[in-house]
């Protein structure tokens, strides 16, 4: 076959293949990354009193209980992961099924708020100030692609 | 000399007369509109040059909306069904109801299935307004219904181009940066050509690349619009695209050697080491992926070491287990594709894919940095790319990512003249910084999507569970869409599942899913079964032979949706340039008692009792904050709702009254923004390590049901594997057919607008069935004669033959979803060909990783009547 | 001046923008198009090219429909060049349409509305209805849009920008230069119209 022709493009690149200049670029993000993660330290949980919390459960979760809202007494360091757990006591584990995965903990289409704020780390206490707080849940799911 | 200016809103113009900001929807790609209106009558739609989207220009559906919008056979009142026989051509027997009586008897219906089990009520949704969704996405969770689809899931998803897109680049789908591409390599799709996600801006800037040189290399069986404006068109057998993929990889990998090392060690899973059980080998403490550190001369976790020290290359020992980093399998199993077998699997001469993997390679110009706006970017321009084409097949989902894996190896993904994906990443509205959103390192260091279009992303996926989802999703998780949703084989598998429930009730909006998805017969029997249906539609279509209660909707002229263009992933001009926020708004009045469908849901969802659960749903799915919030049971109107969004998104300033004046709102796109692969220390899969695993997850559930996986499927290095159609052996089943989007038809929507009919009728291929002239001529047919094709399994369709040089042999290529037969689409009716009932919809059909469905068929043709 | 019209066949994609919005603009009824679209097949499998050519009234320099006109309803507008039909004039006897060499005249005779029997849309009745029945229509070059400062509806909506809109007589244009440095050319220059509609090769 013929020499593939050069092409115009209007743009002066720079070329270089004995000296990979892209390779730098690719590799920044990593280290980066890495500073970042050596400069961060641990933060401690506290042991709290206590806590009153309110959970409103809606759509396909509403069918759990008449109950509304649901009122938990939980640890202070509680997280939704309590929630739940605390949940699936009362009402058995059945319910909680679809929105549990033991890979990520709860599944993304298992949306929570927290005193009308939405709440993305299933691990993180929902009241760090050790106030009482409600708690919304509702499964988005059924929507696909197009 | 006269100065022309492009056309813009008129501001002195006079009483009566109006140009009004919207969006299109006469596909989903959403071009931002200006409607005129005169006197209370809408008299011309344009492009709105204020938006990137479409950039001020349309396409002939765009400009034809207006037909649509005034179509006597529109459907004005809510009608119920008298008939309470159901079936295909049996006359409903529809009589005018008000809406009171209409929703009153729908929300009873709701209120008993909600006591019951909500998910026995399903939604079906049409892709055609694919992005007039939210209110559906507030309405099935707010009811607690996980079961919705779009359009059934069959011909008009592209399942596996989504899933692939979203592993790989974090979008709904890829193009070639035009801007800055010389080299783009197109797999049966056409972006840029008239079809498909940001159709308009697309054709502009792949018009820019031509100019501007752009080689475009184009594989399909066909050679129409991307091919016909290809330097290069490289016909294929259909289906076998893999093949060709991964041979050219080969020759990158094993002949040429022209690969980006840097970006294979940092952005890719190639260095993580694989033991012989062929998954990651862990580090003992944290449980990431080892990665063998050269420098170090020791294996370490890939968040550990230093991406350039890290081997991608040779076999180690790490805590007494063999182990090899992923890529030294991935070059192992491209051997087996010599170009030479490729050839015979897709007709494709060995010498050509030897030239073009060259050509790619070396336009790829692995190293080579360049600055845009002050920013060094790696510069790649070269891209491959894919789409609806080769993904409708049963190996759906490796021929996708086979094609992209080409970019991974050149380090073209996602910086500047390359594969994009749309828009992955959002730095957000830069007032209040909301809606940003950037792909970002997840389980094993591998990339998770910044958004998404469904609420489970394409990675890290959910644990296979047994299904109580219609489609089965919950089983087969890697699935977007299911075709068994509605159709007989459903029911099989769901008794098979031990479903504990089956559906109910269907809520329509706009599908035709007796069309949309495979053959009719399979879908009517599902439709049969269900107690009830209501469907929101424009006419009475085929499926509204089963509807029980139609409620006329307003179309895309009358209705509001605060968010046509977002997320940025689906249909926005990527590359550099602007973002823009349009809106939907009504623009003319209805004509007889239409109503916006989102206050029609409303209204249901209070009269079923469920207006505390929409209303979160909404806050939830917009994401209300603050003020913003909807409150309690507080039944609000959809106007409202879409203020909240706008001012929750925007600020007080800027509301739905803002935006009813304004349109669009535009600013720049930031260089990182549209190049962010290398500001993401986020890898993507060249192995899919997982994929194994998942499958045998899958099989101890499904197996024990008596449904077994076929594991080749989920091999975690990805294959060709043959269509259904292939195993047809018979001499006389000769030619393989494959289903193409015409630019002038969208779905089996179009079909009735008598402009864009009028036209397909004059085009050589819209209507008409394409043949190889000389396999034609073989076969003893003329242009234009009229020819059965018939399946082994004795399906047939009939239709006129085009003989023409620009299809693959043994192809035949018919447009859009034609053929109607309904009475109330008096224009569509018997025109063009009904591709799907050649379609079987079953287990074999389908792609077993995420059910895909298999749109080709090995067919007979005899001719039937001779050409006038 | 001469308002000239250049068509970039390497841009077009053959979308049908052009040949919708012109109808749309116009509201021409069934059978009408002023502007279209042909699609043409050259070569043999597998070294096949297709070409989409968009096609209008050339506005011709020597329209031979004007010359074949007898009542002088064809005529040409002497400010800008461009062929017209002033539809007082027509008696509908359609020689200039045998006369074009082009097929770009059209004789209104179709049904007004195109649901028929269903009646004319309010669409319809705002635009279709200003046609004239019985005589010949053809492009003018969008005279209104001009007239209020707009480029013609297929060159300002043609999503791949491959219509350009100007002066001929301005060897400055931005149509005089693209024909000089792109080597346009015009559809049958054998027939001697002089056409102002040029095309870039693809």
């Amino acid at each position: 076959m013929g020499e593939i022709p050069e092409l115009e493009h209007g743009l002066e690149p720079r070329l270089d293949t004995d000296e990979d200049r892209s390779a730098v670029l690719w590799y920044s993000a990593g280290r980066r990354a890495a500073d970042d993660a050596a400069s961060s330290t641990n933060s401690q949980n506290i042991a709290a009193p206590e806590i009153a919390v309110d959970v409103l459960l809606f759509g396909l979760l509403s069918a759990v209980t008449t109950e509304s809202p649901v009122s938990l007494s939980l640890a202070g360091t509680a997280t939704p992961m309590d929630v739940v757990a605390a949940l699936e006591d009362r009402f058995g584990a059945e319910p909680f099924a679809q929105i549990k995965d033991p890979g990520v903990g709860i599944l993304p289409c298992c949306r929570l708020f927290v005193d009308g704020e939405p709440f993305e780390d299933v691990d993180a206490p929902i009241s760090p100030d050790g106030k009482s707080a409600t708690v919304e849940m509702i499964i988005l799911k059924g929507f696909e692609g197009g | 000399m006269n100065e022309i200016k492009p056309p813009r809103i008129v501001e002195t113009a006079p009483e009566g007369d109006e140009w009004i900001p919207s969006t299109c929807n006469l596909c989903y790609g959403t071009c931002s509109i200006l409607v005129h209106k005169v006197d209370g009558v809408a008299v011309k739609i344009e492009g709105n040059p204020k938006s990137t989207v479409g950039k001020g220009r349309l396409c002939g559906k765009g400009v034809s909306g207006l037909m649509t919008h005034y179509d006597p056979n529109r459907i004005r009142r809510p009608m119920r069904r008298t008939n309470p026989e159901k079936g295909i051509g049996i006359d409903p027997g529809w009589e005018e109801i008000s809406w009171d009586e209409a929703l009153n008897e729908i929300a009873g219906r709701l209120k008993k299935i909600r006591a019951d089990d909500p998910r026995k009520l399903s939604i079906q949704r049409t892709t055609t307004v694919y992005t007039m969704g939210l209110p559906w996405g507030a309405f099935a969770p707010g009811f607690g219904t996980t079961n919705v689809s779009e359009g059934g899931g069959g011909l008009h998803c592209g399942n596996s181009a989504h899933q692939i897109s979203g592993l790989l680049h974090a979008s709904w789908g890829v193009l070639p940066d035009f801007q800055y591409c010389n080299y783009a390599l197109y797999f049966g799709a056409s972006k840029g050509h008239a079809a498909g996600h940001n159709s308009n801006s697309n054709m502009a800037q792949a018009a820019d690349a031509r100019e501007r040189g752009m080689k475009m290399v184009v594989v399909d069986p066909m050679c129409n619009f991307a091919a016909a404006k290809a330097t290069e068109w490289v016909p294929i057998r259909v289906g076998t695209d893999a093949a060709l993929a991964l041979a050219m990889c080969n020759v990158l990998v094993n002949e040429l050697g022209t690969l980006d090392i840097p970006y294979l060690k940092a952005k890719t899973n190639g260095p993580y080491l694989i033991g012989p059980e062929g998954t990651y080998v862990r580090d003992g403490e944290t449980n990431e992926p080892l990665v063998w550190d050269s420098k170090a001369g020791a294996a370490k976790p890939h968040n550990v070491a230093d991406s350039e020290d890290m081997a991608l290359a040779g076999e180690f020992e790490v805590n007494g287990v063999k182990c090899q980093p992923s890529f030294v399998l991935l070059k192992e199993h491209l051997k087996k594709y010599s170009p030479e077998y490729a050839e015979e699997i897709t007709t494709v001469p060995a010498e050509n894919i030897r030239r073009i993997s060259a050509e790619f390679a070396k336009e790829a110009r692995i190293g080579s940095t360049i600055v845009i706006d002050g920013v060094t970017l790696p510069y790649r321009p070269a891209a491959a790319i894919a789409f609806r084409g080769l993904q409708g097949h049963r190996n759906a989902t490796f021929n996708f990512f086979a094609v992209l894996l080409l970019n991974q190896l050149v380090g073209a993904a996602d910086v500047v003249g390359s594969c994009l994906g749309f828009n992955p990443a959002f730095d957000g509205i830069p007032e209040t910084g909301r809606m940003g959103y950037k792909p970002k390192a997840s389980v094993d260091g591998l990339m998770a999507v910044g958004t998404w279009m469904a609420y489970d992303p394409p990675y890290p996926h959910p644990e296979p569970r047994k299904p109580e989802e219609m489609g089965l999703q919950d089983l087969f998780i890697m699935g977007m869409t299911s075709p068994f949703f509605n159709s007989e084989q459903g029911e099989e598998l769901w008794e098979k599942f031990d479903m504990p429930y089956r559906p109910e009730m269907l809520i329509n909006y706009g599908a035709n899913i007796m069309m949309s998805i495979a053959n009719k017969d399979l879908i009517a029997e599902s439709l049969k079964k269900l107690d009830f249906i209501a469907s929101f539609d424009l006419f009475l279509n085929e499926t509204s032979d089963f509807v029980d209660i139609i409620l006329p909707d307003r179309g895309y002229l009358g209705c509001y949706n605060t968010r046509p263009n977002t997320p940025y992933i689906f249909s926005h001009p990527a590359g550099m340039g602007d973002w823009s926020w349009a809106i939907q708004q009504p623009v003319v009045e209805p004509e007889g008692e239409e109503r916006i469908f989102a206050d029609v849901l409303i209204d249901l969802a209070e009269r079923a009792d469920f207006l505390a659960d929409i209303n979160t749903a909404f806050n939830a799915v917009l994401d209300l904050r603050g003020e913003h919030r909807l409150q309690g049971d507080r039944k609000y109107s959809y106007e409202e709702i879409c203020d909240a969004d706008l001012k929750n998104n925007f600020g007080p300033e800027r509301g739905l009254e803002y935006f009813k004046k304004e349109g669009v709102v535009t600013w720049p796109k930031t260089p990182e923004e549209v190049y962010w692969r290398p500001f993401t220390d986020a890898r993507v899969p060249i192995y899919l390590e997982w994929m194994p695993a998942l499958g045998e997850k899958i099989q101890a559930i499904s197996g024990p049901a008596g449904l077994d996986i076929p594991m080749e499927y989920y091999s975690a290095l990805v294959d060709y594997l043959p269509c259904q159609s292939f195993e047809c052996n018979h001499d006389d089943f000769d030619f393989y057919t494959f289903y193409y989007r015409d630019t002038l038809h969208t779905n089996s929507f179009t079909m009735e607008n008598a402009w864009l009919d009028e036209a397909a009728q004059l085009d050589p291929y819209s209507y008409n069935i394409a043949m190889n002239t000389a396999s034609g001529k073989q076969r003893g047919l003329e242009d234009g004669d009229v020819i059965q094709l018939e399946t082994e399994k004795g399906r047939q369709v009939k239709g006129r033959v085009h003989l023409t040089e620009a299809i693959h042999p043994e192809g035949l290529g018919i447009a859009a979803l034609c053929g109607h037969w309904a009475k109330g689409m008096p224009v569509a009716e018997g025109k063009g060909v009904f591709y799907n009932e050649l379609l079987e919809l079953d287990w074999e059909n389908v792609n077993p990783v995420n059910l895909t469905l298999d749109l080709c068929s090995k067919v007979k043709v005899t001719r039937v009547e001779e050409s006038r | 001046m001469k308002w000239g019209m250049v068509i970039d066949l390497k841009r077009c994609v053959g979308c049908y923008g052009c040949q919708l919005s012109c109808k749309a603009e116009h509201g021409t009824p069934r059978g009408i198009f002023f502007a279209r679209v042909l699609k043409q097949e050259e070569g043999q499998y597998p070294t096949v090219s297709q070409t989409f050519l968009p096609v209008l009234c050339n506005h011709c320099e020597d329209p031979p429909c004007v010359e074949a006109c007898p009542t002088g309803a064809s005529f040409v507008w002497e400010d800008d060049g461009t062929v017209d039909i002033d539809h007082e004039l027509c008696v509908g006897c359609r020689t200039c349409m045998l006369a074009c060499p082009y097929s770009n005249r059209y004789f209104n005779d179709n049904d007004q509305a195109y649901y028929g029997d269903q009646g004319a849309t309010p669409y319809e009745e705002a635009r279709t209805s200003q046609h004239q029945e019985g005589v010949v229509m053809k492009c003018n070059f969008c005279r209104d849009r001009r007239q209020a400062g707009k480029e013609p509806a297929c060159v300002a909506n043609c999503p791949t920008v491959a219509r350009h809109f100007g002066d001929l007589d301005d060897p400055k244009s931005n149509v005089s230069r693209l024909i000089k440095e792109r080597a346009g050319f015009t559809l049958h220059p054998e027939k001697g119209t002089k056409p102002n509609v040029y095309y870039l090769p693809a």
